[in-house]
């Protein structure tokens, strides 16, 4: 199964957060290393996709005062969600290798 | 990540919840605005509140716009049931539009701030217009409210005496209280620190009439209003409160300062209060007549009157009681009423009546530029269309629904209309706050009083307009060609001559509306540069006024006001650079109207009211060349004109003439004021000086010498011309007023500032004028710009063709320039056209020059033509040097 760029980015985010993954710390986590401009609004939608393909589970977190005492939907890859991680990541890799002094140190 | 603290959450905005409530299910809520608040509190700890909540707006939006966020089953276009919930436009459409005007940034930007400038200039414009004419004065049951005025012979509005006033309270039944007003100009002393406040000075009854009471503290009292030995007591504004104090409440109670005595603080007024007639007054007191008082007689017509209707009394009822008690006063008192009646206008005719003209003016050039900047919307969609033409076409080739496109492309005029409309409703709001706070509106009465619906109204209605225009009318005629034959025929379809001829008769419009405003814009300088150049009879340059008020029980005495001026003028005179120095009881164009009857000796009349009134000026003998007024006939004052003398007296050439007519004034005795006083032997005559204003009528007047004048002045003006700079011999004036007397209460101006102030009005509504015609040029030669462009884009073919059969790039240029010259010239003509036809409305606003003026015209068509030049260069050398192989390979 192919993912789409930001699919590949809303994965690396929760696999790293774990087992801390929902909406913002995901988002936050995007922003912070790799798309400053993304919104909440486009993470919900990724991770909605995610949902319906199987890539991602979703369980209820604890209630926490930050929040106004509302409770998280927490987020875990699934194995079809590693296994798709691994794919992609995989397809960079052999398409890039031995690119690196073409495209220049960044 | 930051670990925040439990006390950092703060709860979502009303507007937040209600619009995630409308597009989160219900399910999914909890979960979204917990995070949304996570993550406001976070970027809040890290980047600031300001950034967090632009943080929060982008995410908020960023939830609407994308699809919903738990949608199971994403809609397909394809199917039959997703096509009709589609047809109306969805945030899916809303998502697109924003992506399709971030994409065009410079479009949204111009789209926007011509709304911006629009609406902000006309919801300004309006609001002051609103506060000033058409909101009720902001005080309870305003239709109540009335002013008395006396009706002169001549049907004109006089100010009453304070007997007549007092006459009016006690036996007429129609009100249930009366007051009366006087101006006050109080100095006023803290610490170092004097200044001139704006005071009046009003009947005790005066707030209760209004309805209003102070903030703290209490009213004037009946006692205070007794005499001039008990009314040293004032009621201060919130503002000056504030200002003296800092609202220390406190002060109530305690004495002040004004006038070099001291006064008691009754009170402070609530904040949103403002003046009857002079909305930016800082102090009260009372008025302090009595039937004895020298000022409060039957004729000494100086006061305003208001009056609150009883209940139950009709205005016409009213006016019918006042109309048979004034001929009742008539009967008892014959010499001293010559008005016919009374005339009593309610609070609100009075206030805004005096503003309309100029107002409703200025409302009218608004509304120009507003319908400018609406068509200008329109110029700048059709502009568009043209480019987003192909990709309509295309779409509707792939089978796109024509309505479902007819509203993606409203809705994107929509929302920049709204946004422009929005932004321009604050920048409007923002506007006429600070327009109502200049001294020159001055019936800005409706503080509070803000028209929110109607602005909110106005802006609403001409966005809707402008993005109707721009949207929906080049997408229509995009539409109503089929897909099919619009690919086949290429660039030259109909719709696009409909186009065309749109954006042509767009510019035309354009065009006439910009003429219109430059034409008023330069009427109004006009008008300005001839009140400027107006002979005021004197000559400012040079002279520097100072006003001094004598308070004290030093100046109780008769004559003591005399000795302090002469040994004033004495010492000021003894000022390296001085040239000449005197005083005078009311300076020219000062703000001022002291006037008097005048009676001559040789023509007495039964009813000594009946005669004409001149203004009465006391002076020094230094008056006239320290001012420079030119004696055309007789001596000039001397020292040897002081008490005990002769009484003598000068008149102003208008004056003599209307007085005197064919006979020989010098020589002639007069007695000014009432009946009782000297008789003046007239001795000169000199030049007419402006004194109300620089473009009104001259008025009557006469001179008097300041020892044979028969009041004792406690205020006057010191004017002294000096050479070279006028602020150079200031310090040693006013340190000659302090050695006199270290509590004289001053305040100084350059004459010329004096006569600056007089045209503040019309400053600013040149100024406002000016910078309406100013952005209607812009966007005027704007349209003009891109209609020129995009027709040299269009016609490349054809101007490759030209070129290649050998038209010169100097006959290219003639081409391209002709029909733009040809809009400019239709629309000069319909604009030249739309002035004459206003000419009727427009001579209220001007004077010295005819509105029709030939020469106006002529300037702002070659103003036009020139600028137009500029707008055409571009794209007609553009069109010079196209290449015709270049256009014949690109086809």
């Amino acid at each position: 199964m192919s993912l789409g760029d930001l699919e590949q980015l809303v994965l690396l985010a929760i696999l790293r957060l774990s087992p801390e993954a929902y909406g913002i710390s995901v988002q936050q986590e995007i922003a912070a290393r790799a798309r400053p401009e993304v919104t909440l609004g486009a993470v919900y939608s990724t991770l909605t996709r995610l949902e319906q393909k199987g890539l991602v589970s979703a369980k209820i977190g604890p209630p926490t005062r930050v929040r106004g005492g509302r409770r998280k939907k927490l987020y875990i890859v699934t194995g079809a969600g590693r296994e798709a991680v691994r794919e992609s990541l995989q397809a960079l890799r052999s398409l890039s290798r031995g690119l690196t002094p073409r495209l220049g140190t960044p | 990540m930051t670990r925040l603290g439990p006390t950092d959450y703060r709860a979502p905005h009303r507007l937040a919840r209600l619009l995630i409530a409308l597009r989160v299910p219900a399910e999914e809520r909890e979960f979204v605005k917990g995070d949304l608040d996570e993550g406001m509190a976070l970027v809040r700890q890290e980047r600031g509140r300001w950034i967090a909540l632009v943080w929060y707006a982008r995410q908020l939006t960023s939830l609407l716009v994308n699809r919903r966020i738990a949608a199971a089953s994403s809609p397909s276009l394809s199917s039959q049931a997703s096509r009709n919930e589609l047809s109306m436009p969805t945030l899916f459409d809303l998502r697109m539009a924003l992506r399709s005007l971030r994409r065009a940034p410079l479009f949204s930007t111009l789209v926007m701030f011509t709304l911006v400038i629009g609406i902000g200039a006309t919801l300004a414009v309006f609001n002051v217009v609103y506060s000033a004419l058409l909101a009720p004065p902001p005080y309870p049951d305003p239709d109540r409210l009335v002013v008395l005025w006396e009706r002169s012979s001549a049907g004109e509005k006089e100010n009453i005496g304070w007997l007549t006033g007092t006459d009016i309270s006690k036996e007429t039944r129609s009100f249930s209280s009366v007051a009366m007003i006087s101006y006050w100009g109080p100095i006023a002393r803290f610490g170092e620190h004097a200044r001139q406040l704006n005071g009046i000075r009003v009947s005790h009854t005066y707030f209760r009439t209004l309805g209003v009471r102070p903030l703290i503290g209490r009213d004037f009292t009946p006692e205070e209003d007794q005499s001039v030995a008990t009314r040293r007591v004032a009621i201060l504004s919130f503002a000056l409160w504030r200002s003296l104090y800092g609202g220390d409440t406190s002060i109530v109670g305690k004495s002040a300062s004004i006038n070099g005595v001291p006064y008691l603080i009754a009170g402070v007024m609530p904040k949103g209060f403002r003046d009857v007639f002079t909305p930016l007054t800082e102090i009260w007191g009372p008025l302090g007549y009595s039937p004895d008082y020298v000022p409060a007689c039957r004729t000494c017509r100086h006061l305003r009157a208001i009056a609150r209707l009883r209940p139950e009394v009709s205005l016409t009822a009213a006016r019918q009681e006042l109309d048979v008690f004034q001929q009742s006063l008539k009967s008892r008192h014959p010499t001293e009423y010559a008005s016919v009646g009374m005339t009593v206008p309610t609070l609100q005719t009075e206030t805004g009546g005096r503003f309309k003209p100029s107002l409703l003016g200025l409302l009218g050039a608004v509304t120009l530029l507003l319908a400018l900047a609406c068509i200008n919307v329109g110029n700048l969609f059709l502009g568009r269309s043209g480019e987003k033409h192909q990709d309509l076409v295309i779409r509707m080739a792939l089978g796109a629904d024509r309505g479902r496109l007819l509203g993606l492309v409203s809705l994107e005029a929509l929302i920049l209309a709204l946004s422009g409309g929005g932004l321009g409703a604050l920048v409007g709001w923002y506007g006429s706050r600070k327009l109502l706070t200049l001294q020159s509106i001055p019936p800005a009465l409706a503080d509070g009083a803000s028209p929110l619906v109607p602005m909110i109204g106005i802006a609403l209605l001409a966005s809707v307009v402008a993005a109707l225009i721009g949207g929906s009318l080049p997408a229509l005629l995009t539409l109503r060609e089929s897909a099919l034959q619009e690919i086949r025929v290429g660039t030259r379809s109909v719709s696009n001559r409909l186009r065309h001829r749109l954006r042509h008769g767009i510019v035309i419009a354009e065009v006439a509306l910009a003429v219109i405003l430059l034409a008023s814009a330069g009427l109004q300088v006009r008008t300005l540069r001839h009140a400027l150049s107006v002979d005021p009879g004197f000559d400012p340059a040079g002279v520097t006024t100072t006003a001094i008020s004598l308070v004290g029980p030093q100046y109780d005495s008769a004559g003591s006001t005399r000795t302090f001026y002469r040994n004033l003028l004495g010492g000021v005179e003894a000022i390296p650079g001085v040239e000449a120095a005197a005083v005078v009881n009311q300076l020219p164009l000062g703000g001022n109207f002291d006037a008097s009857g005048v009676h001559r000796e040789d023509r007495t009349q039964p009813n000594p009211e009946l005669d004409p009134s001149a203004q009465r000026f006391a002076v020094s003998p230094g008056y006239f060349d320290a001012m420079r007024i030119a004696l055309l006939r007789g001596r000039p004052i001397t020292p040897a004109d002081r008490e005990g003398s002769d009484p003598v007296a000068w008149l102003n050439r208008s004056g003599a003439t209307r007085i005197f007519g064919t006979d020989d004034p010098i020589g002639k005795r007069i007695k000014m004021g009432g009946m009782d006083g000297p008789w003046y032997t007239v001795v000169g005559i000199v030049e007419d000086v402006r004194h109300l204003s620089l473009d009104g009528e001259i008025e009557n007047q006469m001179y008097l010498p300041f020892d044979q004048n028969q009041y004792e002045e406690s205020a006057l003006t010191l004017v002294t011309r000096g050479r070279g700079e006028v602020r150079a011999f200031e310090p040693g004036v006013s340190a000659a007023i302090k050695r006199l007397d270290p509590g004289a209460a001053t305040s100084a101006m350059s004459m010329n500032e004096v006569v600056r102030r007089q045209l503040g009005a019309r400053r600013l509504a040149l100024s406002l004028i000016g910078g309406f015609a100013v952005i209607a040029l812009i966007l005027a030669l704007g349209g003009l710009f891109g209609v020129v462009s995009a027709s040299v884009t269009e016609r490349l073919r054809e101007i490759g063709v030209r070129s290649a059969l050998g038209a010169t790039p100097g006959r290219l240029i003639r081409m391209v320039a002709a029909q733009g010259l040809g809009l400019v010239l239709a629309g000069t003509a319909i604009g030249i056209g739309g002035m004459l036809a206003a000419r009727g409305i427009m001579t209220r606003f001007v004077v010295g020059v005819s509105p029709g003026d030939p020469l106006n015209f002529v300037g702002v068509a070659g103003l036009l033509g020139l600028v137009a030049m500029m707008a055409m260069i571009v794209p007609a050398v553009r069109a010079s040097r196209v290449d015709p192989l270049t256009v014949m390979r690109s086809e």
